[in-house]
């Protein structure tokens, strides 16, 4: 393909890079509150994978087999298992407004500029190898694509190709990481883009492996097979036990920490970080998202060493290589783009966050220092930390284009990535140590990391230079001055493991131990003791953390003002300032004194902008400070004890009244309710009274008006009026009875009663009755013999009651059927009746449920007898309901425990 | 179960991973032998990655 047309392919995917950049920026509040934004999170932590992935695991997989799933393996557990120290991390950043993992391990151990420095440039010095070699990855990449030659050494062409890539990455470092200063406003444009190019890699990996996998062979199993006939790759499916025992495990160790400490890692996970429940769809996603990515590497590997194994061809080009080969051009510009997408990815995050720790850390820091504050501040500041940012991207670029220029040709992409994840894995005990361990000092972290680094130094770098032959290979053979026991790769005559896992052996050795020992024996100042507090609780301390004051002076209100608006703008300046007053019940007045607690407010802001260091000169310069002793400190900490107690109390108290406010709304509601019930029935009482009543009344002043009535009609009436009373003192009687069980005054008189003898009983005083309704009454039962203990005469209420109910309804038929189930009896009286409609089941064992429901056909009674029934039952231990009989009809059903007695 | 639980189970499905994916227990199909016609380490290691996967999204979903 030609220059030009790869060229301007490049060109085009950059300015869409650009399009999707500006959209998102503009976009950024709608698109983090919406579901995507989790997904966004998940995809943009996928610049881990970088051309390492792309290129590096396949060269990795051609020569070693499956070992490189080592490096994917340990984020997987980092995403899993990691989710609470990641949760912390974030928390405590965002309450201290971090921008680097520089500055959250220097202010854990009390503002530490040194430590902020180590941090920084041993981040610089771990991973600027790493950067050079994803130029590399570019610049071979393109020279492949245009058939250009692909020597590494004075090729006019290639170092061409370095610059233009090396300056576009820095254009747009600059132009989308360098935006603002704030760092409450995130760099939206710049995640989604990081987003957009993991998709972009991920579809691209897998659509050549498919390519590769399913139609250059004939799937998994052809490439496996294939490869296993060659007596040479066999060993490709099997770690090499020997070696890989202590190899594997480091990788996957290593992998995890540079998951963790990796400072493009840090940046988009913690720092770029809008919403600490998009870590969730992290955890699953981006596993899922390493293992797709990995799917297709060994069938490349593999399906490469078969048709170009011998052809001298790179193994790490081995993606790129076979749709040039087969002509397949889209499909080699897809490869090629995503590549890209893995290189530029990486390039731009580690530039930014790098850029970011130096600025912080030592550039902008230094500048204050020498720099008359009191002059500036009547200048733009921000423009000149913004400048030191820019400044640091191209210094970071330039770097990492002169290490590739000049050392990185010769380096693979596999070994520079081990290199660097070892490098930052010396972070791990300071940063760990800082969260869980409030002994941790700075003169632990410091001489810890310091030994760890010296240890990577000698085991990991030495040797690299031994091997480039920058030293000499004697000391590799005799040890360092001719001691065995001082050979770089084998320390103290240890040769079990590879040179890798045997760095991280000995360097965290060290680094642990200093950590430690020196943390234990050197006392903690005023700060750390603060800080690690803060760090080791930061879930109780951060709801309070803005009533947290250590610090001690005079300051002016409008000084803070200008300090801040220097940075952020004087509207956003007064506008932080006074809603923090007005949030603190405050006054804001710009001539008066500003508390300390508006001191501490504004350098927390600042040290989001500047850095802590930064942070920390510039409040100096700024106010009239006094020292805070370590009593104040205590005391400050013992009363925010006190404080987070009594928010504990509070809260305490607090669900104890709300539980106490649900249960008296409860019992208030079910008052209102048996009110309700009271009102609804005495209305329903009094009407039924009234009914016969009325009738009655009507009768008798018929016959007391009128004397000549025929002696038969005086009759009719006076047995009117007779029914009628006696229905009255039924239903008298009904309610009050009623009323004895409500009030639980209504006690029963057990005795062993056989309810075969009962129904039998009562059916044959019924069979009469129901004979003249021409109404069949069955009777079937289980056993001969069913005793059970029961109130006799309730019990054959509450069938008299069913059965009679049973005979209204019933069309021909009317059943009694008797069962017993497990521990109790089941009586069951049923008829061919219109059965009860669903809704009423329920309900149709309340008070005068006939009376309250209209439309229901009703068929005499006082509209009590099922509510007494239910009560009896109930009363008894058992129970009472209602099933429809198919196809027509119903079931009541009562249960009587076999063995019921009465508590006392 | 509470989501909090499943949640605080999570470790566990992590260390259980790790040490599946560690020696000696990776010996047990650190063999040359081929299952549906892929290697058997292969086929193991992304069996259980992708299972560690699906009970973290579980855990997750559920929590």
């Amino acid at each position: 393909m030609s220059v030009g047309v790869v060229a301007l392919i490049g060109i085009l995917y950059l300015i869409l890079l650009f399009i999707i950049a500006n959209y998102a920026e503009k976009k950024s509040q709608k698109f983090d509150q919406s579901k995507y934004g989790g997904v966004v999170y998940a995809l943009s932590l996928g610049v881990y994978c970088t051309a390492w992935t792309y290129y590096g695991s396949v060269e990795r997989a051609a020569t070693n087999g499956i070992d490189f799933i080592a490096i994917y393996l340990g984020p997987t557990i980092v995403a899993v298992v990691f989710y609470p120290v990641l949760r912390k991390i974030m928390r405590i950043s965002k309450v201290l407004h971090f921008t680097s993992l520089a500055d959250f391990i220097s202010v854990r151990y009390g503002k530490s500029f040194s430590l902020g420095l180590i941090v920084s440039l041993f981040c610089v010095l771990g991973v600027i190898p790493y950067m050079a070699l994803q130029i590399k990855a570019i610049v071979l990449s393109f020279e492949a694509m245009t058939g250009m030659d692909q020597s590494l050494n004075n090729n006019p062409s290639l170092i061409f190709t370095a610059v233009v890539v090396t300056v576009v990455m820095c254009v747009f470092s600059i132009f989308y990481g360098t935006k603002h200063l704030d760092p409450s406003e995130k760099h939206k444009g710049l995640v989604t883009v990081i987003a957009f190019e993991s998709f972009i890699k991920l579809i691209a990996f897998l659509v050549v492996g498919i390519y590769i996998t399913y139609f250059l062979f004939d799937g998994f199993g052809d490439i496996f097979n294939q490869i296993s006939q060659s007596p040479d790759y066999q060993r490709l499916f099997t770690l090499d036990e020997s070696v890989s025992y202590s190899g594997w495990f480091s990788m996957i160790v290593l992998s995890m920490f540079a998951m963790l400490f990796l400072p493009r890692q840090f940046h988009i996970s913690v720092v770029e970080n809008t919403e600490s429940t998009h870590l969730k769809t992290a955890s699953w996603l981006f596993p899922l998202y390493l293992l797709l990515i990995n799917v297709f590497v060994l069938p490349i590997a593999f399906g490469g060493l078969l048709m170009m194994g011998d052809d001298g061809i790179s193994y790490s080009n081995f993606a790129l290589m076979f749709p040039l080969n087969e002509g397949s051009h889209f499909l080699s510009i897809l490869v090629w783009i995503g590549g890209l997408s893995a290189a530029s990815g990486m390039i731009i995050v580690e530039s930014i966050a790098l850029s970011i720790m130096l600025s912080n850390n030592l550039v902008t820091p230094i500048y204050f220092k020498y720099t008359n504050l009191s002059r500036e501040y009547h200048t733009n500041l921000s423009r000149k930390v913004l400048f030191i940012r820019r400044i640091s991207i191209v210094f970071v670029l330039l770097l990492a284009l002169l290490y590739f220029l000049f050392i990185g040709k010769e380096v693979s992409l596999v070994n520079i990535g081990l290199v660097s994840f070892c490098a930052v894995t010396q972070f791990a005990p300071s940063v760990i140590g800082g969260l869980y361990w409030r002994q941790g000092t700075q003169s632990g972290a410091v001489i810890g990391m310091l030994g760890g680094i010296c240890m990577w130094f000698i085991t990991l770098i030495v040797p690299g230079f031994i091997d480039s032959g920058h030293l000499d290979a004697g000391i590799a053979e005799n040890g360092w001055l001719g001691i065995e026991a001082l050979k770089p790769t084998q320390l103290f005559g240890i040769d079990i493991m590879d040179k890798y896992a045997h760095s991280l052996f000995w360097s965290m050795l060290v680094n642990i131990s200093l950590y430690i020992l020196f943390s234990m024996y050197r006392s903690r100042n005023s700060q750390e003791i603060y800080y690690s507090e803060l760090y080791v609780d930061i879930f109780l301390h951060s709801g309070i953390e803005e009533n947290r004051i250590i610090w001690k002076g005079v300051a002016m209100q409008k000084d803070l003002e200008l300090l801040l608006g220097n940075f952020l703008g004087r509207d956003r300046a007064l506008n932080l300032l006074t809603s923090y007053a007005r949030r603190h019940k405050m006054p804001y007045d710009s001539d008066a004194q500003a508390n300390a607690r508006m001191v501490t407010f504004t350098e927390r802001i600042l040290s989001g902008v500047v850095g802590a260091a930064s942070a920390r000169i510039l409040m100096k310069n700024t106010t009239k400070e006094e020292d805070i002793s370590l009593t104040e400190v205590v005391n400050i900490l013992r009363e925010n004890q006190q404080m987070i107690h009594l928010n504990k109390e509070l809260r305490r108290k607090s669900t104890e009244l709300s539980k106490a406010t649900e249960q008296l709304q409860l019992v208030n509601s079910q008052l209102l309710e048996m009110d309700e019930q009271k009102d609804e029935f005495l209305y329903t009482v009094t009407h039924e009274i009234r009914t016969p009543l009325t009738s009655i009344k009507a009768l008798s002043e018929i016959l007391f008006d009128n004397d000549d009535i025929p002696e038969d009609l005086q009759k009719k009436y006076l047995e009117s009026i007779v029914n009628e009373t006696t229905r009255l003192a039924h239903l008298i009687s009904s309610v009050l009875k009623l009323e004895k069980f409500e009030s639980g005054r209504q006690r029963l008189n057990l005795q062993q009663v056989d309810l075969q003898d009962l129904i039998s009983e009562i059916t044959q005083t019924y069979q009469v009755v129901l004979n003249e309704k021409k109404i069949r009454l069955s009777v079937s039962t289980d056993s001969s013999m069913m005793l059970v203990s029961c109130d006799r005469d309730m019990i054959t209420q509450v069938l008299v009651n069913l059965i009679d109910n049973a005979s209204k309804f019933a069309q021909k038929e009317v059943m009694v059927h008797t069962h017993y189930n497990e521990d109790e009896w089941q009586i069951w009286i049923s008829d061919d009746g219109p059965g009860v409609e669903d809704d009423s089941k329920m309900k149709i064992f309340d008070k005068f449920f006939q009376a309250k429901n209209q439309t229901l056909k009703k068929p005499g009674g006082s509209g009590l007898g099922l509510a007494i029934s239910s009560k009896i039952i109930e009363l008894h231990g058992g129970k009472i309901w209602v099933e429809n009989r198919k196809p027509h009809g119903s079931h009541f059903v009562i249960t009587i425990p076999l063995y019921f007695h009465i508590d006392d | 179960m509470s989501g909090n639980r499943k949640y605080r189970r999570l470790p566990l499905v992590a260390v259980f991973f790790l040490l599946f994916i560690s020696f000696p227990i990776l010996t047990a199909v650190n063999k040359q032998h081929m299952v549906f016609g892929i290697p058997v380490l292969f086929f193991y290691i992304f069996l259980l990655w992708l299972f560690v996967i699906v009970l973290t999204f579980i855990s997750f979903r559920k929590s």
